[in-house]
């Protein structure tokens, strides 16, 4: 009974301190907020390409970002995992020399939906291990500023639920923000993003009916996203699957272009290459996919996958099965980016049904 | 196409056609509706309808048809074995050139910024390329590594290479299906280039691909009259 009251006075006193540290700014002043982040940051938002493109940027100007928007259309992982990077270069003749990755300047994204939010933890267990750091990664990470905002338009393609995220999940958050229809709701998560709140000026100090409100929302959104699937015994059932026909069956739409793992905020595969006119050269990171036919083209000619049915295979497992295996998370934030862009309409919540459905 | 450019064996073929009436552009629907998430839609005598939250419409199927199918000239198959349904009426299109000559108005400088602005977009998912249906080379030249063809980083020149190559290697084959475009993850308009090049062998040869059986393939046969203005 003791241990119960003092859970209880804990938890309000930290709902009177996290009340405390809420804030809100009235719409009309946002952009001269993100004016302010642009001024002393690299800013990061979505903006728009075209009428239907989103685009997570760098923005100079607050009245750039595009705030009301589905999704990006491309997953913000190009920020810190970018399509094409370059290692270091080098020039032939006299010493070689291979500078470190060079500090870049603090970052602030804002705008990131909770899914992809969520990826970039994803991503953290490849690129940042106890027995490997990927300075390029790693340093992009420790530098960047986040500001999660709520995702109140979940699109019927979405899915995040089914994994046991949602659209107003913190993680991996620095500052969670909720769209109040007339105003923005800021909750620091980390120090820094606290920190961060402090120096903005122009933000008012939350009300109670504010967070009442944002509580409320959550829950609506939620019940938004119907999309069910079964991933309780989805690993044991893949091990045990490995070589059935089924995968025969499941790449026959498949076209084998990168679309779902290109738009995709949790692949991360890569290639290396050198690119070198006359004595100067680079070395370069750039995304590879295993749907592509060399993806696994070995020197000598020989492919192990050579055909989408292999493909196929390695991609859902590589997602609900090594991913898993190794990380003990499925490497999946339902962000439906895959299924809505396929020009197939391949959809990764029925192969995974199909495969739960096999006896 | 697959025929003349033996790729496939008439005689080993059955060809099932039926006719089309155009395919419908989701892409276009979006656009009109801001973006709106559609979760349900039917078609009813020319008539598409649109369900989504809080939002339902009636949309006319001509106004949301793909740019392909509106410049479309041949409705019911040009070859097959048996078809389904009956024929439908040819429609003469209207307009089939026009974007194509607004930009052919534009100067040089004009269009680059088009065609940079364009495929900026572009993550080289090589989505189009896939869709495609007269792209069978085994080893695409963008896939070569041993000699490398083409840069491997997003540098837009590389990008630019990657259309400029394909919209060539299509010059007098591609029959405008826009597949491609349908594709494209980033709403490119693709057709830009190829709908050009199928505009200049119209002109040029006076050639249409995908027509007829052992028909000539501009750019794969020689004849004396062949235009060559450009030797100056």
């Amino acid at each position: 009974m003791k241990t119960h009251l003092w859970l209880l006075f804990l938890k309000m006193t930290l709902k009177i301190l996290l009340g405390d540290l809420m804030k809100t700014i009235k719409k009309d002043k946002i952009a001269k907020l993100l004016d302010f982040l642009a001024d002393k940051y690299e800013l990061f938002a979505p903006t728009s390409k075209d009428g239907l493109v989103v685009s997570f940027e760098r923005i100079k100007e607050g009245k750039q970002a595009k705030l009301r928007f589905y999704n990006s259309n491309e997953a913000p992982k190009k920020l810190f995992f970018p399509q094409s990077e370059t290692l270091f270069s080098y020039s032939k003749g006299g010493r070689e020399t291979v500078p470190e990755p060079k500090t870049e300047q603090q970052r602030i994204i804002f705008g990131l939906k909770p899914c992809d939010t969520k990826s970039l933890s994803l991503s953290d267990k490849v690129f940042d291990t106890t027995d490997f750091k990927d300075p390029y990664h790693t340093q992009k990470r420790g530098n960047t500023i986040i500001f999660t905002l709520a995702c109140n338009r979940p699109q019927s393609s979405c899915f995040c639920t089914a994994l046991g995220l949602g659209p107003f999940l913190k993680e991996g958050a620095d500052v969670f923000v909720v769209d109040l229809d007339d105003k923005y709701l800021f909750e620091p998560i980390t120090q820094r993003g606290e920190d961060l709140l402090k120096e903005i000026p122009g933000l008012e100090e939350a009300a109670e009916k504010d967070i009442s409100y944002a509580k409320e929302l959550a829950g609506g959104v939620e019940d938004k996203i119907t999309t069910k699937i079964q991933l309780d015994s989805l690993k044991e059932k893949l091990d045990k699957i490995f070589d059935e026909s089924v995968w025969d069956e499941i790449h026959q739409k498949c076209l084998g272009c990168g679309v779902c793992t290109y738009l995709c905020p949790t692949c991360h595969c890569f290639e290396i290459v050198d690119e070198q006119v006359n004595d100067k050269g680079k070395r370069i990171r750039i995304w590879d996919s295993c749907m592509y036919p060399a993806f696994t083209l070995e020197a000598s000619g020989h492919n192990p996958k050579p055909t989408g049915k292999e493909r196929m295979h390695q991609r859902i497992m590589h997602k609900f099965n090594y991913f898993v295996e190794n990380y003990d998370e499925i490497a999946c934030v339902g962000c439906g980016r895959c299924l809505r862009n396929c020009p197939a309409c391949m959809d990764i919540t029925k192969v995974i049904e199909q495969i739960n459905n096999l006896k | 196409m697959l025929i003349n450019e033996k790729q496939l064996e008439k005689e080993n073929i059955i060809i099932i056609g039926m006719p089309c009436a155009g395919i419908i552009d989701r892409k276009k629907i979006y656009a009109y509706l801001g973006g709106a998430d559609v979760k349900q839609a039917n078609i009813e005598n020319g008539i598409i309808n649109v369900k989504g939250d809080g939002f339902e419409e009636k949309l006319n199927v001509h106004d949301f048809l793909h740019d392909s199918c509106l410049a479309c000239r041949y409705r019911n198959p040009v070859l097959c074995d048996i078809l389904v349904g009956d024929e439908i009426p040819e429609v003469e299109p209207k307009d089939e050139y026009g974007k194509i000559e607004q930009l052919e108005e534009k100067s040089s400088k004009e269009r680059w910024q088009y065609f940079s602005k364009e495929l900026s977009k572009c993550v080289r998912c090589y989505a189009c390329r896939q869709a495609c249906p007269l792209c069978y080379c085994k080893i695409c030249f963008v896939d070569q590594s041993f000699p490398t063809w083409f840069g491997k980083s997003t540098n837009i020149s590389d990008t630019f290479s990657f259309h400029l190559v394909r919209a060539l290697h299509m010059t007098g084959r591609c029959v405008d299906c826009g597949a491609c475009v349908r594709a494209c993850p980033n709403n490119i308009d693709l057709r830009m280039l190829t709908k050009k090049i199928e505009k200049d062998i119209k002109e040029l040869f006076d050639s249409e691909a995908g027509i007829s059986i052992g028909e000539n393939t501009p750019l794969a046969s020689f004849s004396e009259d062949d235009p060559q203005d450009f030797i100056g």
